[in-house]
């Protein structure tokens, strides 16, 4: 069963703050008795199925299930998400992928870009109004339609999701831990004593070069 | 024509307008731009990354770790990325996924990190040549650990399969872990380099 929840342990918390990383969302899953966890040496967990994988290739055991987060799905993550072939692998993941929107400065009267104006070779005049707009490319496009109708962010975002392989389905007390754990801020471990600092990562500032990005979740 | 170090300082100087934070940093009319002709079809240079957590794993199999994704680079533009790697515990591998082209992974590996005390960390800079009939496989890479290797960078980037010929809309890094371990990576910058 192939859990999948919004953001990662810690999103919320300011920058320098530790938080969980995969390897420490692992130990939490061990110390507090939440689950199996898949982690044999060959199993991977992809869009499609269920894959045995050797280095003489793949083959497909079963149909995967996969249980998205109430976020996910509000936000318009579901299973049409992934492009076809992606791989969640097995055990623990935290995935994080990042969509660039491209803008252009065009004349707001003509819609023609500066650089053509630029290239008909005559002195411009500044005082002529322009203004940014988005640029519709391909991978934009692509990306964009990966997306539930009407939900993708029109401005360069981020997109972290965590990822767990379990043999089982998760009884709701674990579930509901684990989504706490993920999803909501500020949750605490139950047993502190048995982390250690390789169980964490710290997240770093983040210094903007463009101010319409943001991180979702 | 333009050669030896002067080439060189002329890169760094055109790379360097658009990384250094204006606005127009992906427009290709920044006001550091000097040769605007090159920036102003669409992907010409474009910067991805820069962000403040990292992607991680404890998988054994290979995930899609780490997705640039919604560029627009055409086949006939060459392809440069950098990102930082980390492996706890035990050996960390990286790999490589164009679109939906798994192009190289396990064997000569793009990036393969031995178990280390303390944990081990680097950083690939790669680099794709133009995706045109015939050099479907002209790629290659450097890369670094802080400390033991399992592959090195003598040992060639060996590509599983052709890189696609359409679009790339999506530079994914792929990443294992040998068992009980975490793998991690970061800060991929993706740039798509002008070929006309």
């Amino acid at each position: 069963m192939l859990y999948i929840f919004a953001g990662f342990p810690g999103k919320a918390l300011p920058p320098g703050s530790r938080h969980l990383h995969a390897g420490g969302l692992r130990h939490t899953v061990e110390v507090e008795h939440l689950g199996l966890l898949v982690e044999d040496g060959f199993i991977q967990y992809r869009k499609e199925g269920v894959f045995s994988v050797t280095p003489s290739g793949a083959e497909q055991l079963g149909a995967v299930q996969m249980c998205f987060s109430d976020l996910c799905l509000a936000a318009g993550i579901d299973q049409r998400w992934f492009p076809d072939g992606y791989a969640f692998g097995n055990g623990v993941s935290l995935p994080k992928t990042t969509a660039l929107r491209e803008t252009m400065v065009v004349d707001h009267l003509t819609g023609v870009s500066l650089s053509q104006m630029l290239g008909v070779g005559r002195v411009l005049d500044l005082r002529r109004q322009v203004e940014r707009v988005y640029r519709l490319t391909e991978g934009w496009n692509q990306y964009e339609a990966r997306w539930r109708p009407g939900t993708c962010p029109q401005e360069s975002h981020v997109v972290h999701l965590t990822t767990l392989c379990f043999r089982h389905e998760l009884p709701q007390f674990a579930y509901e831990r684990l989504q706490q754990l993920i999803e909501a801020p500020g949750t605490k471990l139950h047993f502190p004593e048995l982390y250690t600092e390789q169980h964490f990562s710290v997240s770093r500032r983040w210094e903007p070069t463009q101010p319409d990005r943001r991180d979702l979740w | 024509m333009r050669g030896g170090f002067g080439a060189l300082a002329y890169g760094v100087a055109w790379l360097g307008g658009f990384a250094g934070g204006d606005h127009d940093l992906l427009t290709g009319v920044s006001a550091n731009d000097h040769h605007p002709e090159t920036h102003t079809h669409a992907g010409a240079v474009t910067r991805e990354g820069g962000n403040t957590t990292e992607a991680t794993t404890t998988s054994t199999t290979a995930v899609d770790l780490l997705t640039a994704s919604s560029l627009t680079i055409a086949a006939a533009e060459p392809l440069l990325f950098g990102l930082n790697t980390r492996s706890v515990t035990n050996s960390g591998f990286f790999g490589l996924k164009l679109n939906t082209t798994v192009v190289q992974e396990v064997a000569g590996s793009m990036a393969d990190l031995a178990a280390a005390t303390g944990g081990n960390s680097g950083a690939v800079l790669c680099y794709i040549g133009s995706r045109v009939t015939n050099y479907l496989r002209s790629a290659t890479r450097i890369w670094s650990a802080s400390a033991a290797v399992g592959v090195d960078n003598y040992d060639a980037f060996l590509l599983a399969a052709d890189m696609p010929t359409a679009q790339i809309t999506d530079v994914v890094i792929r990443a294992f872990i040998q068992t009980s371990g975490t793998a991690g990576a970061d800060e991929l910058q993706v740039y798509s380099l002008a070929a006309s």
